[in-house]
Formats: structure tokens, sequence, C-alpha cells
């Protein structure tokens, strides 16, 4: 299996060396010979139609950040395609959509357009090139008399030709050049213009497919039940065969069981009536969520392996402030619960899956299956709601399973008990901070985290985890001295990516011991940020924007501040609190400003950092897992995701574009909601607000 | 079997009388478009029209809606409907998208239900929970409809 997927990407490098983006096509041109007249494929993203019609394809996928529309755009900007005759096609990004040069293949990071920006143009601007040239072969003008214009060259002379009319010209000067001029960002018609975006009508309509609505000829359902208690196992899979409904299949899966039958609501109802039997491995009765924060505060009490150090700490022991910031387990809770439909036969697999890595569902499927992965197909849908969760691939390979054993396709679908109960979690966290504040400047810095590596968790020969320190290092500030620690702690609790992942529990961290220890100093926490950001113009640029924003210098009254870099952009947010009597409060309105370097979209940057801050917000405020006897105590959504029309505040967004290098949208926004919360909390009541959620303190309104 | 109009069309689907709406609208009437969230009314993804009220169609026994007219977002054509996409749209409301057929169904049904509906009241109305977090975009887009529907009524 190894020597396959290896040799998949030894493969793909080879090409990409020859061409960055047309790879399959490099000295094959037989391959074109099946376009024939009708359409031309200069690369494997783009198809040219003979009538005008363009073919886009996206290979990264849409969970509603938008990707679906706005990297097809930055193409068709470069190609000087008319974007209203560019249709969309959804292809995994496996095979020949694996982006050559990409250090993983998948959704997430807020990576899509921050890395696919230059190399989409590039493309684009090939594309455009090709077509000036074609034309000027075929009027036998000079490039240089030539103009690319929305989907048509126009000569200086006037005369003016069609993409379609140029596809056998333009056919024999393939490959595409890869230095193509660049357009100048004064002549973008799509890029920075917030166009709307290509799959909101088939979503206002109802149309737009995602994985629950995918289906196939003779197709079954699946129902799953995992095992409740963490590591436990069925003991009774045989006596099961005999309970289960006539007509149905019964299929052992990795952590539980699915009974397929020839409707979900049948596979369901058959599957509460069995009666299960569990094996419990010892010990498991003890974990619980407050057994396991006991441990992570247990831990910080010794030293752990420094994973940043700079200069030499210092300080009397009077002058260091030290304060321990705790934050929960939590679901990622996506509206679609997992859910994937799988078509397997004896050598091959097709998927349709709301996946964020394709790659990662063929590989597991091929490896569940014993299957090479070029047997397993991938056809993406659109996702209700990733969040990180639907990066993972247990539900599709349970749904490869149980079409394997029915013998026909399924499609499986969890309930949202299951969904809540057996995610891969945001993983509870417990970090010391301390530091000495003199003069005015943070002197020395000596922070230690404790909680579980979702990488070390899958990889235990994993030397270190990047992740769970992201936004722990390498901080905005300056602080010359500083030393700081991460101790991974596993309770066998299973651990994933939550939307910011490690910044959604590290900027709350070290954002929330700022603002404390500005307090304590007696010094303005904006002034505090500002002071310790002197030489960084972007940071500074956006605090003075949120500062107006917000009118904090006026009157901070009831509001928190917090700013980070996430995801290679700068975000700042202000959060606004109403007093509802004297000791409760409710979050009124957010504010925010982001710098993303490149705004390729701003509207759906925007919207990206209200949804963002939303997504942290129910965290910060209500959400949280208990676990009790080794099992998630919830069986819905709504204990932990209270968050609605009624309650939600109102936001204002600014997106700046001064840093130099671009930043993502989809998680900024969540990794900086909560200390800005956590802050806006603490000044109004005067409570120390170090532990998530807020409203466990009894401070928070309705 | 069961007897239903949905979306104008008669149909007889041999189901179960218990079975849910949302499950015999998903799996007998090849109807997508109303969603499933979470199976006990709480989230609204799978709101439809049941003679013009809203339901939360995964707790709503496919008997109940037995030679009723049942609207899905698919078949949701009246002025409130038409309204409310084209402000959907106009605003860029969805983000997945997977919670907004039952949020539009749900506005569809709390603007129809009042007398003079204004915007408070009809948010007040609408439970539905969307995890991208488009309530502001939500908000604009019914202040929009609602202004629209206005004027057309003025006219």
């Amino acid at each position: 299996m190894i020597d396959v997927s290896r040799r998949t990407i030894i493969k793909s490098k080879l090409a990409l060396g020859a061409l960055t983006f047309a790879s399959p096509f490099v000295g094959s041109k037989a391959l074109f010979g099946r376009e024939t007249l009708d359409s031309l494929k200069p690369s494997v993203w783009v198809t040219v139609f003979a009538d005008g019609k363009v073919e886009i394809a996206v290979a990264k996928a849409e969970m509603g950040q938008g990707v679906f529309s706005n990297l097809p755009l930055i193409v068709a900007d470069e190609m000087e395609a008319n974007w209203d005759n560019v249709a969309i096609k959804m292809v995994g990004e496996a095979g020949e959509y694996l982006v050559p040069g990409g250090f993983f293949a998948g959704t997430f990071g807020s990576t899509s357009v921050r890395f696919g920006y230059n190399r989409f143009r590039a493309l684009g601007a090939g594309i455009r090139q090709l077509f000036i040239e074609a034309a000027a072969r075929k009027l036998s003008l000079d490039t240089i008399q030539l103009k690319a214009e929305q989907g048509f060259i126009v000569a200086t002379n006037g005369q003016k030709l069609a993409y379609g009319e140029l596809l056998e010209f333009a056919r024999d000067l393939l490959p595409l050049k890869e230095d193509a001029p660049l357009k100048e960002p004064k002549d973008f018609k799509l890029i920075g213009k917030s166009i709307p975006r290509k799959d909101v009508p088939d979503k206002i309509a109802g149309k737009a497919k995602y994985g629950i609505d995918a289906s196939l000829p003779g197709m079954l359902y699946g129902a799953v039940k995992h095992n409740p208690v963490f590591g436990s196992r069925i003991t009774n899979f045989t006596e099961l065969e005999n309970q289960k409904p006539a007509g149905t299949t019964l299929v052992e899966v990795p952590n539980g069981i699915v009974l397929v039958a020839d409707s979900y609501w049948r596979a369901e109802r058959g599957l509460s009536a069995l009666r299960i039997a569990y094996d419990v491995p010892a010990g498991t009765e003890a974990i619980s969520d407050q057994y396991i924060a006991e441990q992570l505060r247990e831990q910080l009490k010794s030293p752990g392996p420094i994973v940043e150090s700079e200069g030499q700490i210092v300080g009397e022991d009077s002058d260091w402030f030290e304060a321990v910031y705790e934050v929960p387990f939590l679901a990622h809770a996506c509206m679609e619960p997992m859910s994937a439909l799988a078509s397997v036969t004896n050598n091959s697999a097709y998927l349709e899956v709301p996946t964020q890595s394709a790659l990662l569902c063929q590989q597991s499927v091929a490896a569940a299956l014993s299957m090479s992965p070029d047997s397993v197909e991938v056809q993406p849908t659109f996702l209700g709601g990733g969040f990180g969760r639907k990066a993972e691939t247990d539900f599709v390979v349970e749904a490869a399973l149980a079409s394997k054993k029915a013998g026909k396709p399924v499609k499986l679908i969890w309930s949202r008990a299951e969904d809540i109960q057996h995610d891969f979690y945001r993983p509870a966290f417990a970090a010391k901070m301390r530091a000495v504040l003199k003069d005015g400047k943070v002197s020395s810095w000596q922070a230690m985290s404790a909680g579980s590596s979702p990488l070390i968790q899958r990889n235990p020969n994993q030397p270190f985890d990047p992740l769970s320190i992201d936004g722990f290092v390498d901080l905005l500030y300056d602080i010359p001295n500083r030393e700081i620690g991460f101790k991974n702690y596993d309770e066998g609790i299973p651990v994933g990516f939550w939307r910011s992942v490690g910044l959604s529990q590290n900027c709350f961290f070290v954002e929330s011991f700022l603002d404390e220890l500005a307090e304590r100093n007696g010094v303005d926490g904006l002034q505090l940020r500002r002071s310790m950001l002197s030489q960084d113009g972007p940071a500074l640029a956006l605090l003075d924007e949120l500062d107006q924003m917000s009118g904090w210098s006026q009157d901070s009254t009831l509001k928190g501040i917090a700013i980070c870099r996430s995801h290679g952009a700068y975000i700042g947010a202000v959060a606004h609190l109403s007093a509802q009597g004297s000791d409760r409060w409710v979050v009124r309105h957010l504010d925010a400003v982001i710098d993303v370097g490149v705004a390729v979209n701003p509207e759906n940057i925007k919207g990206q950092v209200r949804g963002g801050m939303l997504y942290g917000l129910v965290a910060a405020l209500y959400a949280d897992l208990p676990i009790d006897k080794g099992r998630v105590q919830f069986d819905n959504f709504f204990q932990s995701t209270n968050l609605r029309l009624s309650n939600a505040p109102t936001m204002s967004v600014k997106v700046n574009e001064n840093l130099n290098v671009m930043g993502g949208a989809g998680e900024p926004g969540t990794a900086v909601i909560a200390p800005a919360v956590a802050s806006a909390f603490r000044r109004a009541s005067g409570q120390v607000v170090r532990q998530l959620p807020i409203a466990k303190l009894g401070i928070v309104g309705r | 079997m069961v007897t239903v109009r949905v979306n104008g069309e008669t149909k007889q689907l041999d189901v179960e009388a218990e079975k849910p709406l949302l499950w015999t609208l998903r799996e007998d009437a090849e109807i997508l478009g109303p969603k499933f969230g979470c199976g006990y009314g709480a989230c609204g993804a799978c709101t439809v029209h049941v003679e013009g009220v809203g339901v939360r169609s995964c707790i709503y026994r496919t008997e109940s809606a037995a030679g009723k007219e049942v609207t899905t977002i698919e078949g949701l054509n009246s002025p409130i409907g038409q309204a409310l996409k084209t402000a959907w749209e106009s605003i860029q409301v969805p983000q997945c998208g997977y919670c907004q057929p039952g949020m539009i169904m749900a506005f569809a049904s709390a603007i129809q239900s009042q007398q003079t509906p204004d915007v408070d009241s009809v948010l007040q109305e609408v439970t539905n929970l969307c995890r991208c977090g488009t309530y502001d975009e939500i908000r604009s887009a019914v202040a929009v409809a609602l202004n629209e529907l206005r004027k057309g009524a003025s006219q």
C-alpha cells in the first residue's frame, strides 16, 4: 500500500518539475486528441469549449468558505474569461489534481487561496497568453497588436476572435508557458471585487448536493452505532446477527456496527433495537472531563520540554505575575452530520463524500479494503460544514466497509448523537502563564501548556507538533526574554483539528494573560499591545483602525480586546457587552479588523470573519463536552451550541491589505474571539475569567 | 400507503405511517432540499410547510401530512418565498448553505403567519440553527425581503 501511494506522489512530483500546473500533459499530446475540435484542455484545471463556455475545476472542498467560486475566479480573471460563461467542476484533490509542490493535500489551515493564489494566477495568465499567440498565428499579426478581453482576442485593427474559435491554433502551441506576464492588479476584473459566489443560487434553491444527498441506483442506507465508552468493544456480534431485522445487513466497523437497510429510518430503528454487549477496558470508568482537567493542571506543576527560548528570563519573585488558564474539549458539530456514499466491488471503490481531503479518503479506504489507492475514486460533494471534522475519514471507511458487505452502494448517515459522541475533539488544554512587566514593557515571559496533541495521538513517533503550539510561540510582540514549553498529555480521548486548531486555545491563553497583566499594572490593554508592536506597521495600523471602529480610546467600558497572527493573517477584535441587571452581561456587538495581504473577495472574507467569530463565540460563552465514566454525556448539539438569531451579536468587519504575504480568512476570527470576549467579561464583572466557557461563571445573560 | 401532495404534485407513497416526513420526502419522494440536522426538531434544517405552516419534518409523522399540501424549498414559489430567495441571493447569505433551505422555509412561514410582519417580530419567531454563523446576513436579508414585500403590497 505504502509503495503505491509513494509512487503516486513521486509520479506527480516528477511531472511538476517540468511544469508547475499542467503536469499530466507534458510530452503527451495524444491526450489532447480526445478533446476533438469542440474543446481544448490546456491544463487539467481548465477546459475551453468552442461555444465560448469555460469549465474550471476546483479540488479544494467547499464547506462554506467560498473556494468553489473564489479559486476559479482567480484563473478566470487572469485568463480573461467571461465569468458568466464559466462553469465550475468539483473534483477530488487526488491523482492528477494533487496540487504540485503543495505540502499537503486537503482543505484546512486556511490555505486554499493563500497558497493557490500565485499558482492559479500563473495558470490563468498562461492560458491568456496561449490564446493571444494562437490569434497571432491565425491572423498573422504580432502578439503586441493583440489583447485578451472577456473571452475574446481583440486586435488593434478591430479584428476580434473568440477563444472558442482559436482552439485548433492554441492546441498546436501547447504546453502552456509558465512565465506568461501577469495582469497589473489595476486591470483585475474579478479579483478584489467581491464577486457573488457561484455556489449560492443552488444553495438557496435547495439544489446543492451535499454528502447526505448523494445517491446511486440500488442504493441502501446505513446507520451506525459506535461503542459509547472510548476503547470498548462489542462482545456479542454473532448474537446481534440473530437479533437484526430481516432483510438487513449488519457490518462490524472499527469502532462500532453499521446496520444496512432499504431506508435510513429503518436502519436507525433496527439499530436502536439491538441489545449490544460491550467489554469496557479497566480504568476507563475513572475517565471524566474533570479528571482530565485535574491531570492537566498537575502537568503544569513540573517542568516540561521547551519549544521556544530566547534570552534569559529574569525577575524577582515579587515581579512575576502568574495565572493558569483552561479550555475544555469541544465537538465540531457540523450542521450536516457525518455521511458518505460508497459503492464497493471486488476490485474498485467509488465514493461520493463531503470531505476535506479526497486523498486521505482514497488512502484510508484503500487500506481498509486492501486495494490500491488508484482503485478508489473520490467524487467530492458540498460539505454541510467541515470545521476540521471532515478532514477525518472514519465515516468514509465505515460506508465503504458497509457497501462491501452489503454488495450494493450504501449511503451511511450518522445520527446527531453519534456525531457528538464520536468526534475528534478540540483537545482540553491548560496553560500556566508567567511574566514580568517593568517600565511598561514585558521583559520576561514564561509559559507552559499541557494537552493532547492530535498529531502525536495519530503518530506517536511524531517528534514535534507545531499545530498545538500555534500562537503559543512566535508571538507578534517584542518580548526579549522568553521560555515556552509544551507537554503532550493524552488520556485517550480522540482529538483532532477544530477550526483554528492550536490557536483556538493559545490565543485565549496569551491574550487573556496579557490583558490581565496590563490591568494589574494600570496600563490600558490596547496601549500595552501598541507599545509591544513598535516595529510592526501592519499590526499598528490594524490596532489604530480597531480603536477607531470600536471607540476604545474614548470609552473602553464594557469592552474587551484581543489581537493575534493566525494562518498568515493579522486579526484584532473588540467585543462590546451590554449589562443585564447588575451581574450579567451579553455580547452585543463585535468589531474586527483583519489583514490578509491580498483580498481576493473582500465581502466573502468579511463573511468568513463573522462566521469564524461566531464559531469561536459559541465556545467562549457556552460550549463544553462533559465526559464521565469514559464516555461523552451529551447526545445532541443544542446542549452546547446555543447561539441563534436571538442572541448572536451584530458584527462589523474591516479588511486590510497591508501585509506583504497573504493570510487566510477562515480561521482567524475563531482564534481571536475568545480572549476578546473574556476580556470584556472580566473587565465588566471584575471576576477572573480564566476558564471557558464563560457561562459557567454565571455571568452570561440571555 | 400514504397520499400526500408535495409541491403541487400528488404522490402515493408506500411508507410506514409513523415514518418521519423528512425521510419520506428524502427517500421516497426524492426531494432533497429539506435537510437532516438533528432528528429531534431542534435545529430546523428539515423545515417544510404543511398547508403553508412551517413544521420540523424530522419529527412530523408522514400520516399527519396525508391528504395535505406539503411545500419544500423546491416548491416555495409564493411572493414571500420569491422575495426571501431573491434577498438571500443579493445579500449572499449562505456559506456552507446546509441550513438555508430550512431557514428560508421557517422565515416564509413566520412572515405568512403575522398580520403585520416586521423585522424584529419575524426574527424572534425563527429559532433555526446555523453553524457557519450567517445570522447577521440573515437579518439583513429578512429586512430586504420585507421591504420588497411592502413595496409590492403598496403598488
